[in-house]
C-alpha cells in the first residue's frame, strides 16, 4: 500500500429492533428511512473531497445488510467514480435475520467481497440475556447462505462475558463457530459498566436500567478467563491473534480496521461516521434526522472536528499501535515524532512493568497487558 | 459632645435566630443613625457569609443618638451579638464592655439554651437586663407563656418586659426609654490613667489592627502613644472613631465611650483582644480584668485538593487569622492528603465558616478531615503527659497508659413529648443525665455531662431531628476526664490511612470500624490485585474487607473509527489518577477519602 491510501466508512444507523446493550449509533422501528437514506450517503460522498488511492469501504452499522443490494451498488459505484479506482476490500456488516434476507448474490455483484456477520452467541438463552432480537439458528442459515453465494471472506463477531456465560459455554461457543470454518473472528467483551460520568450521560439513556441491572451479574474475572481461553483455542485452530479483538487466517485480516490502528486517513460517511485526514479528526451528527435534514439542504453535517496537536498525536499512535499483537515500531515512532518511544514515554513504559514488552525494534502489550490494555495505556495519555 | 451621665452601653443578647439583628436595625432606625436609603434587614450582618445564613458570627459595636422623652439626649453603643453557642465567648466580651443588655426571647418559642447561658452571663457580670419578648406579631405567639417561663426560670417580673415586634417596629419607644432610664451611665474617672477594654479587633488593609476599645477610666486622644499592656508594645494612634455602623472618625473616647482605635500594627497578636489599652507617657498600674482566651474546642486538618496550592493555603490562613484570631493553625502532613493544616476551632459551626471562608473569600479547595478533639495521653513511665488533637500522632497503643479527653456539660430545652428520645440519644453518646427541671409544665431543662468528641459528631442533628426541631441545645466546656479511648486505624493493604485514624470509645470501636471498612470496600476502585481494607486497635484487626482484584480493562473496538471518545476516556482516566492519592501501592480517588470524611461528621 502506498502512503496515499484512503478509506472510506459508510455508516448506516438502522437496525430492526435495538439490542439493550447498544452504544453504537443506531436507531430502531425506522424502516421508512432507509430507502431515502442511501441518496444522502450519495449526496455527502459528493461533498467530500476525494483523494489518494482507495483501498477499502466499509459499511457498518447499526445494519447495513438492511441496505437494499442496489443501493449498496450505487454507493460503492459512486465512490468508485469518485476516486477513480476500484477498492480491493469491500466489507458489510449483516446481522442474521430470518425476517429480512439479504440478497446475497446481490450484494456480491455491487462489489461487496467481505462480510462481517453479527453472530454474536450461538445459544439461544445467549441471544436473549443480550435482548439481541435473533436466533442460534438464523445465525447458522445466514452463515450458510453468505457461502452459498460464494463469498470467500466472512468474519464472525461473538460475545463474551455475558452474564451466566460459563467457561464451558464459551468454549462450545467457539468450537462450533471454527466449525463454520470462517476466515476471521472478532471477539468482544460485553462491555456494560459505564466510566462514572458516562452513567450521568450514558450513550443510549433507553437501556440504562437493563445496563444497571446486569453489571452486578457480570464477572470479569470470567471474562478474562475466557479471552485466554480464545487465545487458546484459536490459536490451536490455526488463527493469528493480530489485534486486541481480532483473529484471522493468515492473509485475511481486515484491511479496512488495520487502517484505523495504523492512522491512516479515511473519510467516514452517514450518520455519526468518523473521518480523519492524517492531523483532524471530525465526526458528523450522531442524530439521524439532524444528519439527514442538513444533508438534504446541502450541507455537510458534520457535528465537531478536533485539531491533533502533537502529544495527542503521539498518544493516538502509541494507543493504536499498541492494540496490534505486533506492537508498535520504535523506529517507525521516532521517525514520525522524533524520538523514541521507549525514552519519550519513560514513565509509562516504567509504570506499566509487566503489561508491556519492549525489545530493540518494538514495544508491545504482554498477554497480561492484552487484558489490561487501558491501565497500560493510561501512562501515555498527554 | 454628650457627658458619660448620658451615655449607655449595652449588648443585645438572645438564642440564635430570636431577632437581635431586626432588633438592631430597629433602633438604628428609630434614631436616624442610618440613611434610610442604605436601610436593608440585618444591615448589621455585613459579611457575605452572615447575610448568607442569615445568623451573625461577628459581634458589632454602633453609635446611636437618641433624644429621649425628657428632652435630653443620649449616646448609646450598641453592641448586636451572635447567637450561636460557638460564638458564646463574643457574647460575654460583649459584656465586659457593657453596663446593661437586652435579652431578646421569641414570643413562640419561649426560653430556649442560649437564653439561659447569655441570662447567666450578664448577671455574673451585674448587668442590667431589660428582657423583651419578640415576634409578638407571629400567630404562633403566645406572649403569656414566655411571660411565665420568664418569671418561673429566670425571675423576671412581668412588669420589667417589654412586648414587641422587631419586624413591625413595635415595643422599639418603650425599649429605647427603658434603656435610658433602667441601665446606669458608666461609671469611671475621666482624670486617673487610660484604661480602655480592647473586646474585639479587625484587621484593615490601610489601618493595621483596628481595636474596639470601651474606655473605663481616662479618656483616649487622637493621635497620642499608646501602649498595650499584657504585650507591651508601643504604637502611636493612626485613627480613632466610633461606629455608626460606618467609621466616623474623632478626636477623643472619653470615660464609658465605645469606639474604636486604628493602631497601625501589622500582627494581631500585639493587639489581643482583652487586653488594656493605656497611654505609654503616663500608663495606669493596673489592667483592667481581661478575658479567658477562647479555648478551641474542635480541630480538624485542612488540606489543598491539589498539592500546589498548599502556599495559597498558607497566605490565606494568615489573612484570615487577623481577623479571626478565634482559630488557631500549624502546619502538618499526612501521607493520604499531603501537606496541609491542623486547624482548631470553637465548635463546628466555627469551623464550617472558616472552612467555607478559606473557600469562598480565597478560591481555595480544600478537604477536611474529621473533627476531633485534644486528648490528653499519659503514657507508660513518662510523667508528662502529651496533648495530641490528630488521631494520627497518636502514641503506639502499647506506650499508652491512659487518655483523658474533654468533657462539657450540655444543657438541653426541650418539650416533654421528647425527653425519652433525647435521654435515649444522650447516653448512647456516653453522657451523663445530671438533672431535669421544668420551665413550665410542658417544657424542661434537662441537663447532661458528656464527652465532646460524642457532641461534635452531629449530636446536635440529632438532637434536631428527635425533637422534631424543638430542642435547643448549649454547652460549656468543664474539664478533662480519664476515658476507655482507643485508636482506631484503618489501613488499606496493610497501610496505615493516617487522614482516617480515629479515636473512638472501646465501646463502639467495632461498629465504627466496621461501617468504615464497608464503606472504603465501595469507594476504593478495584486494583490490578487483591487490596485487603481492615480497622484495627492496635495490632489487633477487627474488621476486615477485601477488594477483589480487577481481573481485566480493555477498552471495546474503536468502532467505525471513532477514535476520539476512546482516547478522551483515557485522557480523563489519566487525569483522575492525578488526583488520586497513593496509600502505598494503591490509588485512592480523592472522591473516597471525601465520602469517608464526610460520612465521619455523621457516624
Ligand atoms: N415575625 C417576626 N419575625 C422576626 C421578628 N424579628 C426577627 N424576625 C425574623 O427572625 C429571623 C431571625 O432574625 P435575626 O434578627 O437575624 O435574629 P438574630 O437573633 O440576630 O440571629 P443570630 O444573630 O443568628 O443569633 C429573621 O428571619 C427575622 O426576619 C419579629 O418581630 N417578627
Ligand atoms: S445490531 Fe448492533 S448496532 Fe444494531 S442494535 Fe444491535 S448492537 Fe446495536
Ligand atoms: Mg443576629
Amino acid at each position: 500500500m502506498s502512503l496515499s491510501t484512503h478509506h472510506l466508512y459508510v455508516h448506516v444507523p438502522f437496525c430492526r429492533l435495538v439490542c439493550a446493550y447498544c452504544d453504537f449509533v443506531t436507531v430502531g422501528g425506522r424502516g421508512a428511512d432507509i430507502a431515502s437514506y442511501p441518496d444522502l450517503l450519495l449526496a455527502e460522498l459528493a461533498m467530500r473531497p476525494a483523494s489518494g488511492h482507495l483501498a477499502t469501504i466499509y459499511f457498518g452499522g447499526g445494519t447495513p445488510s438492511l441496505l437494499p443490494a442496489d443501493r449498496v451498488a450505487r454507493v460503492v459505484g459512486a465512490a468508485i467514480d469518485r476516486w477513480g479506482n476500484a477498492p480491493t476490500e469491500v466489507t458489510l456488516e449483516a446481522n442474521p435475520s430470518s425476517r429480512e434476507t439479504p440478497d446475497w448474490a446481490g450484494l456480491r455483484v455491487a462489489g461487496v467481497n467481505r462480510i462481517s456477520l453479527g453472530i454474536q452467541s450461538l445459544r439461544d438463552a445467549q441471544l436473549q440475556m443480550l435482548a439481541r432480537g435473533q436466533t442460534a439458528d438464523e445465525g447458522l442459515a445466514a452463515y450458510a447462505a453468505v457461502r452459498a453465494a460464494g463469498f470467500e471472506n466472512v468474519s464472525i463477531d461473538l460475545i463474551y462475558g455475558i452474564p451466566g456465560q460459563s467457561r464451558a459455554d464459551w468454549r462450545e461457543g467457539l468450537n462450533l463457530v471454527l466449525a463454520l470454518a470462517p476466515e476471521h473472528l472478532s471477539l468482544y467483551a460485553l462491555q456494560l459498566a459505564l466510566a462514572p460520568d458516562e452513567w450521568a450521560a450514558p450513550p443510549r439513556p433507553g437501556a440504562l436500567r437493563w445496563r444497571k441491572r446486569m453489571v452486578p451479574r457480570q464477572d470479569d474475572g470470567l471474562a478474562a478467563a475466557q479471552y485466554e481461553l480464545a487465545e487458546e483455542v484459536l490459536d490451536a485452530a490455526g488463527f493469528e491473534h493480530y489485534e486486541l479483538s481480532s483473529w484471522a487466517r493468515p492473509g485475511f485480516e481486515s484491511r479496512h480496521n488495520s487502517a484505523y490502528w495504523e492512522r491512516r486517513p479515511y473519510t467516514g460517511i452517514g450518520a455519526g461516521a468518523h473521518s480523519f485526514d492524517g492531523r483532524s479528526r471530525s465526526w458528523n451528527e450522531r442524530d439521524l434526522d439532524a444528519y439527514m435534514a442538513r444533508t438534504k439542504a446541502g450541507e455537510r453535517a458534520m457535528a465537531d472536528s478536533e485539531q491533533l496537536d502533537e502529544p495527542t498525536r503521539a498518544f493516538e499512535a502509541i494507543a493504536l499501535g499498541l492494540r496490534r499483537v505486533t506492537g508498535l515500531s520504535r523506529a517507525a515512532f521516532a521517525n514520525e515524532f522524533g524520538t523514541d518511544p521507549v525514552e519519550r514515554f519513560a514513565a509509562a513504559i516504567g509504570e506499566g512493568a509487566d503489561l508491556l514488552e519492549v525489545d530493540h525494534d518494538r514495544i508491545r502489550l504482554t498477554t497480561r497487558g492484552r487484558l489490561f490494555a487501558n491501565e497500560a495505556l493510561v501512562g501515555f495519555a498527554p | 459632645m454628650i457627658p458619660p451621665e448620658r451615655t449607655r452601653n449595652f449588648s443585645i443578647v438572645a438564642h440564635i435566630d430570636h431577632g437581635k439583628s431586626t432588633l438592631a436595625d430597629r433602633l438604628l432606625e428609630a434614631t436616624h443613625t442610618i440613611d434610610p436609603r442604605q436601610m436593608t434587614s440585618q444591615v448589621l450582618d455585613s459579611m457575605d457569609l452572615e447575610r448568607e445564613k442569615g445568623i451573625t458570627i461577628k459581634a458589632r459595636a454602633v453609635r446611636l443618638q437618641y433624644e429621649a422623652k425628657d428632652g435630653q439626649t443620649y449616646a448609646l453603643n450598641l453592641i448586636d451579638t451572635p447567637g450561636h453557642v460557638d460564638f458564646t465567648y463574643e457574647v460575654s466580651r460583649s459584656l465586659q464592655a457593657c453596663e446593661g443588655a437586652i435579652l431578646v426571647v421569641d414570643a413562640s418559642q419561649g426560653i430556649e439554651a442560649q437564653t439561659l447561658a447569655n441570662m447567666h452571663l450578664a448577671v455574673e457580670q451585674h448587668l442590667v437586663i431589660i428582657p423583651v419578648i419578640n415576634k409578638i406579631d407571629l400567630a404562633s405567639a403566645d406572649p403569656e407563656m414566655v411571660l411565665a417561663e420568664l418569671e418561673e426560670t429566670l425571675a423576671i417580673p412581668r412588669e420589667e418586659v417589654i412586648l414587641a415586634s422587631a419586624k413591625e417596629g413595635r415595643g422599639i419607644d418603650e425599649i429605647l426609654e427603658a434603656i435610658v432610664k433602667r441601665i446606669p451611665p458608666p461609671s469611671g474617672e475621666a482624670s486617673t490613667p487610660l484604661q480602655a477594654l480592647v473586646f474585639d479587633s479587625h484587621y484593615d488593609q490601610y489601618k493595621g489592627v483596628v481595636a474596639y476599645v470601651r474606655v473605663a477610666n481616662g479618656t483616649l486622644h487622637d493621635h497620642e502613644r499608646i501602649r498595650f499592656m499584657a504585650t507591651g508594645v508601643e504604637t502611636d494612634i493612626l485613627e480613632l472613631g466610633y461606629f455608626r455602623p460606618q467609621p466616623v472618625p474623632t478626636r477623643r473616647l472619653t470615660v464609658g465611650e465605645v469606639g474604636y482605635v486604628a493602631s497601625g500594627l501589622k500582627s494581631i497578636a500585639d493587639a489581643r483582644v482583652g487586653d488594656t489599652l493605656t497611654d505609654a507617657d503616663r500608663p495606669a498600674a493596673e489592667p483592667l480584668p481581661g478575658y479567658r482566651q477562647a479555648l478551641p474546642l474542635v480541630f480538624a486538618g485542612i488540606y489543598p485538593m491539589r498539592g500546589d496550592e498548599y502556599p495559597l493555603l498558607r497566605d490565606a490562613l494568615e489573612k484570615l487569622h487577623l481577623n479571626d484570631a478565634s482559630f488557631v493553625y500549624e502546619p502538618e502532613s499526612s501521607v493520604a492528603l499531603g501537606f496541609g493544616y491542623r486547624c482548631g476551632f470553637l465548635g463546628l459551626l466555627h469551623m464550617e465558616i472558616v472552612q467555607e471562608r478559606l473557600e469562598r473569600e480565597f478560591g481555595l479547595e480544600l478537604i477536611a478531615s474529621a473533627p476531633s478533639v485534644e486528648y490528653r495521653v499519659k503514657r507508660l513511665n513518662r510523667a508528662d503527659e502529651l496533648v495530641v488533637d490528630n488521631p494520627a500522632k497518636f502514641p503506639p497503643a502499647g506506650e499508652v497508659e491512659a487518655i483523658s479527653e474533654p468533657w462539657v456539660s450540655a444543657t438541653v430545652i426541650t418539650p416533654t413529648d421528647y425527653i425519652g428520645p433525647i435521654m435515649e440519644l444522650a447516653t448512647t453518646r456516653r453522657g451523663d443525665f445530671i438533672n431535669m427541671e421544668y420551665l413550665d409544665p410542658k417544657r424542661v431543662n434537662l441537663h447532661f455531662e458528656m464527652p465532646l468528641a460524642e457532641l461534635i459528631i452531629d449530636f446536635y442533628d440529632q438532637l434536631k431531628s428527635r425533637s422534631s426541631g424543638y430542642a435547643s441545645l448549649d454547652y460549656a466546656y468543664l474539664g478533662y476526664r480519664l476515658g476507655e479511648l482507643v485508636k482506631l486505624d484503618i489501613m488499606v493493604s496493610g497501610e496505615p490511612v493516617d487522614a482516617l485514624s480515629l479515636i473512638v470509645h472501646r465501646s463502639n470501636a467495632f461498629r465504627v470500624g466496621k461501617s468504615l471498612v464497608e464503606k472504603l470496600k465501595e469507594l476504593i476502585p478495584r486494583q490490578m490485585f487483591e487490596v485487603p481494607v481492615q480497622a484495627a486497635i492496635g495490632s489487633n484487626i477487627i474488621s476486615r474487607e477485601t477488594i477483589r482484584a480487577m481481573r481485566k480493562n480493555v477498552l471495546a473496538k474503536c468502532y467505525g473509527g471513532d477514535i476520539t471518545r476512546k482516547r478522551k476516556l483515557l485522557e480523563k482516566q489519566k487525569e483522575g489518577k492525578q488526583r488520586m492519592k497513593r496509600i502505598g501501592s494503591v490509588e485512592i480517588p480523592q472522591e473516597a477519602f471525601l465520602a469517608i470524611l464526610r460520612m465521619n461528621e455523621g457516624q
